[in-house]
């Protein structure tokens, strides 16, 4: 079952691509801001523009986020209903889900 | 400058005593219960709340590439020089946002710390993890370098040392480096962590302040604006050229400007101390919903990077021990020529703690990397904890002795290209990490070949880059991109022509059904979450804890 990448929801993904590559872009263009006019104050176009997509990011990779989390729920990596002490699961019947292949012997931690 | 600034050496040296001290207790409180707590957070506040973690994580953004070099790239040669680091720390992070959440899932699920574990598990290639991992020591090494200048600025402009003979003259650089040396040995990671609160508190006020009285003393944006402009159009009398940039123009200067800020956005990642503070977020979309508030830096970055147009209209003369003209004590030497002494102090302090701190993370991270990359794996594999902690000492030593040679060769009145020479060597890594993450279709040895094409044509063509002043090589960052033909950042150059090589060689390879090793990963552990089995919450540790947090 782990073999697969997690099913996920392909367009929502897209979507968040797009919203994510959007300022990549924008700020690369750079013959698409670098000039004077129009000034904000007595500020370039070229400064206040870059200042302006501090903002648009954040709010974009915001948005991306949260679209993640719904286009690709987690598939947790146990049988359902296993937890921590459950003594059907190699992994986790002891409280400690990270040793079951170790040598306990060994163990330092 | 040759008058010692009384009041203001007594601030600095008392609050750089303070932060000493606290540091040097820091070692000292070994208790498991305080330990644990002062782990947390040192490594980036897993118990702390979004706003909190902010707070911490800013403070170490703010180096001496914020605070010395980008103003004095702007100072010097302009926008194109500096203020490219405002879109480079702006695409930073929609770009980790997409990668960083799979390199967190598949390090936790099988215990990798640095990329050179998860490079080895991917495909059981120790040449390629070795590559990683020396390509990590050897970057780390010019970033530290940075701030060692930082520092050096600082108590130059302070009026720390002078002196005609080379010893005096380098006085503030040997104080700087053995300030640092000091200081890791004895601390490790657990300094940084105590001391984060004042520091980051010295750091922001000391922005706050710089921002917002600064500009009204100068006479407001219209006057900065216009000095810088009037600066930059001024001819050079060494080449005869203007002496930079107001706005980019030009094709040469467009490309410049965005192959500068994407290559380094994508390199920033690539480096040891970077990926362990990644690695250390509670889950694996921490850092990306992190990514969507840590912008808000590039702002503040980016009225710092003006603080160098502030000393222009404010006609700021910097100019070291020696009587020579140096761009880097640009914004020491503001805050001197502004701000009362007793607050020229604190904003020395600020910076010279602001370089010291992301200095000892990044040189103990890149030990670290030595250690369990290079040393365990090829040299001792059966090292004990303490031999490992040792090996990571004086690994941490070897890098910043590496550092000071840098310094000290390499041309330091444009200390910004000492991070983009940085870039160009770990943006070589980029390939092997990332594509990795998403694909085995590259075989190990077309990265490995294609990783070492770049590393030669990245360090050839930066060699070749010639200062046009002082006539030294590796003048910069900048040169002609093949085919093109406008002016790029050679990382990026260097980067298409690794992947390239990659490629061809990939695509021979699988057609003569080569090896590609065997991989220790499905594809389901590339989304495992806190949680899931085998998911450690908390990765394994070399010798001191691996930790930081990202610097810019």
């Amino acid at each position: 079952m782990h073999e697969t990448p997690p099913p996920a929801n392909k367009a929502l993904l897209t979507l968040a691509a797009v919203l994510l590559a959007i300022p990549v872009i924008a700020l690369l263009w750079v013959d698409s801001y670098a000039k004077e006019d129009p000034k904000l104050g007595p500020w370039p176009f070229f400064f206040w523009y870059q200042f302006l997509w501090v903002f648009l990011t954040a709010g974009l990779t915001y948005t991306s986020y949260r679209i993640v989390l719904v286009a690709r729920p987690h598939r947790p990596m146990t049988t359902p209903g296993a937890h921590i002490g459950d003594p059907t699961d190699a992994d986790l019947f002891d409280g400690d889900p990270w040793d079951a292949d170790e040598d306990r012997t060994e163990g330092d931690r | 400058m040759s008058d010692v600034n009384g009041v203001g050496v007594t601030v600095l040296i008392l609050l750089f005593a303070l932060v000493t001290v606290m540091g040097f207790y820091a070692s000292r409180w070994r208790r498991p219960p305080s330990m644990e707590s002062l782990d947390e957070w040192g490594l980036g506040g897993r118990k702390f709340g979004t706003w909190v973690t902010w707070f911490l994580l800013g403070g170490d953004l703010y180096t001496a590439y914020t605070f010395v070099a980008v103003p004095a790239a702007m100072f010097a040669t302009g926008a194109v020089a500096g203020f490219f680091a405002v879109p480079y720390t702006i695409i930073l992070y929609p770009i980790i946002f997409v990668f960083m959440a799979r390199l967190w899932s598949v390090s936790h699920r099988h215990g990798y710390v640095t990329p050179a574990d998860f490079v080895r598990g991917r495909y059981s290639s120790r040449g390629l993890s070795l590559a990683i991992a020396i390509t990590g020591f050897l970057a780390t090494m010019p970033y530290i370098a940075l701030q060692l200048v930082g520092i050096q600025a600082v108590l130059e402009v302070a009026g720390l040392g002078g002196g005609s003979n080379w010893l005096a003259k380098d006085a503030p650089l040997f104080i700087a480096f053995a300030l640092l040396a000091a200081y890791t040995y004895s601390s490790g990671l657990r300094a940084p962590a105590v001391i984060a609160f004042v520091k980051d508190t010295l750091i922001y006020l000391v922005i706050i302040v710089a921002i917002i009285y600064l500009p009204t003393k100068v006479g407001g944006w219209d006057a900065i604006f216009g000095a810088a402009q009037d600066k930059m159009a001024t001819p050079n009398p060494a080449t005869g050229a203007p002496t930079g940039s107001f706005i980019p123009t030009g094709m040469d200067a467009h490309w410049a400007y965005a192959t500068l800020a994407l290559g380094s956005a994508m390199a920033l990642f690539m480096y040891p101390h970077s990926i362990t503070a990644t690695l250390s977020s509670q889950s694996r979309n921490t850092i990306r919903r992190n990514a969507s508030i840590l912008p808000a830096y590039s702002f503040i970055l980016g009225l710092l990077a003006l603080l160098g147009w502030v000393a222009i209209a404010a006609g700021t003369t910097p100019v070291g021990l020696d009587g020579e003209p140096n761009a880097q004590l640009v914004i020491p030497q503001l805050f001197e020529d502004m701000f009362p002494s007793w607050f020229a102090g604190v904003a020395w302090a600020a910076i010279a703690i602001g370089a010291l701190v992301p200095a000892a993370i990044m040189s103990i991270a890149a030990a670290n990397t030595f250690t369990r990359n290079v040393y365990k794996e090829f040299i001792k594999p059966h090292a004990t904890p303490k031999q490992e902690a040792q090996v990571s000492k004086l690994a941490s030593l070897v890098v910043k002795v590496f550092a000071l040679l840098f310094v000290l060769t390499l041309d330091k009145q444009n200390a910004i290209n000492f991070q983009l020479l940085g870039g160009i060597w770990i943006l070589q890594t980029l390939p092997s990490i990332v594509f990795s993450l998403y694909t085995k279709w590259f075989h190990r040895w077309g990265l490995l070949v294609g990783w070492a094409v770049g590393m030669v044509y990245g360090t050839i063509s930066a060699y070749n880059v010639i200062n046009p002043v002082t006539g030294d090589h590796f003048g910069g960052s900048l040169a002609d991109i093949p085919v093109i033909g406008a002016l790029g950042y050679i990382a990026l150059t260097a980067f298409v022509i690794n992947v390239a090589v990659a490629a061809v060689i990939t695509l021979a390879l699988r057609a003569g059904k080569v090896d590609n090793g065997a991989d220790d990963t499905i594809a389901g552990d590339y989304f495992a979450d806190s949680g899931d089995p085998r998911v450690m919450k908390k990765l394994p540790e070399v010798g001191e804890p691996a930790g930081g947090s990202p610097t810019a």
